[in-house]
């Protein structure tokens, strides 16, 4: 799967010129000015990019490969190069949202890479919106779920605790949500976890445990401190949060000038406070609020936990945050 | 009667010795002799793995013709030195990566032993490696050109492998567009 099979490259090899050049060619090595890569069969150029794509630190990695020659933007373009791009390699900025952009990540994620699936997914569900972006959007995190990745077990978790994408409350799945965090608090992930501690502790979705709950709440609260602050990015949220924030501006001018098509709907549609989380809601009324100032909303009790923790705590009022203080000390 | 049958145990003794050495000799195009252990050489190369089970070491040199001596210097270099090294943790229990790479993290000694070859000994092993199909020095070897290629621009990238530019400007211009996306500073 990985690479193709190197049978192929002996057979390149012969197919270029006679022996005696052959030999030369492959024993004396290649004197100055002459492409390194020229000898090197296609299946190995593929395995060098494919390690570029693998360990690339931004999508410019692989791009400013793909441009040296033709050769390489010809290779590049395979499934064995795209389905091996590193979570870095497929993190779009939302400023450079683009076609060709939205092309790449799909034939990643069409390549089986998990990371492109679960971007895709999120940007498609969430931003892009529309019922067939998300069940497409749906559909990537599916897969990236099925393969393990955490964050697109969480992010379905979500999608399930809040009905997203569905009619109303009747279409909230507790019991699906708690599954599915915990299969992403198994593989490692924090704010599922926490989700989870909160759920067992309130018997939301499963049968209810106060010390189990709290338990969990308390591996949780360890795991974020043993974490650095920026080591949470996600790639996913980042693009989100930059969406909103540019759509925030041409919407606005944009409905006024349209009409608004289905524009009074989206403005009343709210982001999660959380201000690195960068979901929105599908439908008006869908996030819980905080209890306290009712100003707050949130697309789940992770974000909340750590929104309180980061800012929330003095925003919501002093009476109010003696109030919480007291009765939710994690 | 006798006299041959002492011949023959001769014979058999010699040959179990034969098979009992526990190194091989390699010889390189240009008539250069090397000796590498003969566990390595069949753990490390499908290639070699294969002449051993079926006989066709040469006890005076196994001719490798497409295998210069520099190149097959560091190929043998490269299975003493992974024969007397013990994997370490960091080989076994890798980072979770669920991608469909089975690709380990170079260990240290073997980024050494790629980090201080030339340019030209680099791809003159990653041909030997692939030669005598040794997938794990292919790894090793493809991950530093890969290295090496990481964080450039594409006209530094040319430069460093001697790459042809053979975009036509229209095309370049075109390709340069169709990958704006992927440029971004902060």
């Amino acid at each position: 799967m990985r690479k193709p099979a190197r049978r192929r490259s002996s057979l390149i090899k012969g197919s270029r010129g006679g022996d005696v050049s052959k030999a030369s060619r492959l024993v004396f090595g290649h004197g100055g000015g002459v492409d390194a890569f020229d000898r090197l069969p296609d299946d190995l150029v593929l395995a060098v990019l494919a390690g570029v794509a693998a360990h690339a630190a931004s999508p410019a990695d692989l791009a400013a490969a793909a441009m040296t020659c033709r050769r390489f933007r010809e290779l590049a373009a395979h499934p064995v190069v795209l389905s091996r791009a590193s979570a870095a390699a497929v993190a779009v900025r939302a400023a450079r949202w683009s076609e060709a952009a939205h092309r790449f990540l799909r034939r990643c994620a069409d390549a089986g890479n998990l990371h492109a699936c679960y971007f895709l997914g999120m940007v498609s569900f969430y931003c892009l919106g529309g019922s067939s972006n998300r069940a497409t959007g749906t559909a990537r995190l599916a897969r990236a779920a099925s393969g393990g990745h955490a964050a697109a077990l969480y992010a379905l978790a979500v999608m399930r605790f809040n009905g997203s994408g569905g009619a109303g409350k009747a279409d909230r799945d507790p019991r699906g949500g708690v599954a599915l965090c915990a299969r992403a608090a198994w593989l490692g992930h924090v704010p599922a976890l926490r989700e989870l501690g909160h759920c067992i502790q309130d018997g939301y979705g499963a049968r209810r445990d106060v010390a189990a709950g709290r338990r969990l709440l308390l591996h949780a609260a360890a795991h974020e401190l043993s974490v650095a602050e920026d080591d949470d990015e996600d790639a996913a949220s980042r693009f989100m949060v930059e969406w909103w924030a540019l759509r925030g501006t041409i919407e606005k001018s944009s409905v006024a000038a349209a009409g608004g098509e289905g524009g009074d709907d989206a403005e009343k549609r709210r982001l999660c406070s959380q201000a690195r989380c960068g979901r929105r809601e599908t439908r008006r009324h869908e996030f819980r609020r905080c209890s306290v100032c009712g100003t707050a909303s949130y697309c789940s009790r992770a974000c909340q936990a750590m929104d309180w923790k980061r800012a929330h705590r003095g925003q919501c009022g002093p009476a109010a945050a003696r109030w919480l203080a007291a009765g939710n000390a994690f | 009667m006798e006299v041959d049958k002492g011949k023959g145990e001769a014979e058999e003794t010699r040959k179990v010795a034969e098979a009992d050495r526990d190194t091989v000799t390699l010889k390189s195009s240009d008539g250069k002799l090397f000796e590498v252990s003969k566990e390595a050489a069949a753990r490390l190369s499908t290639v070699l793995a294969g002449m051993i089970a079926g006989g066709s070491i040469d006890d005076n040199g196994t001719d490798l013709k497409q295998i210069g001596s520099e190149a097959l210097e560091n190929v043998v270099d490269y299975c003493n030195k992974h024969a007397n090294s013990i994997p370490s943790a960091a080989l076994i229990s890798s980072s979770i990566s669920f991608n469909t790479a089975p690709f380990k993290e170079p260990e240290e000694w073997e980024r050494k032993f790629v980090d201080r070859l030339s340019h030209d000994a680099l791809f003159d092993l990653v041909e030997a490696a692939n030669f005598l199909g040794m997938e794990r020095l292919l790894d090793v070897t493809c991950h530093k050109i890969s290295e090496m290629m990481k964080g450039k621009s594409p006209d530094q990238i040319r430069e460093v492998f001697n790459i042809k530019n053979d975009y036509t400007k229209e095309e370049l211009e075109e390709i340069r567009q169709e990958l704006a996306w992927a440029f971004y500073d902060d």
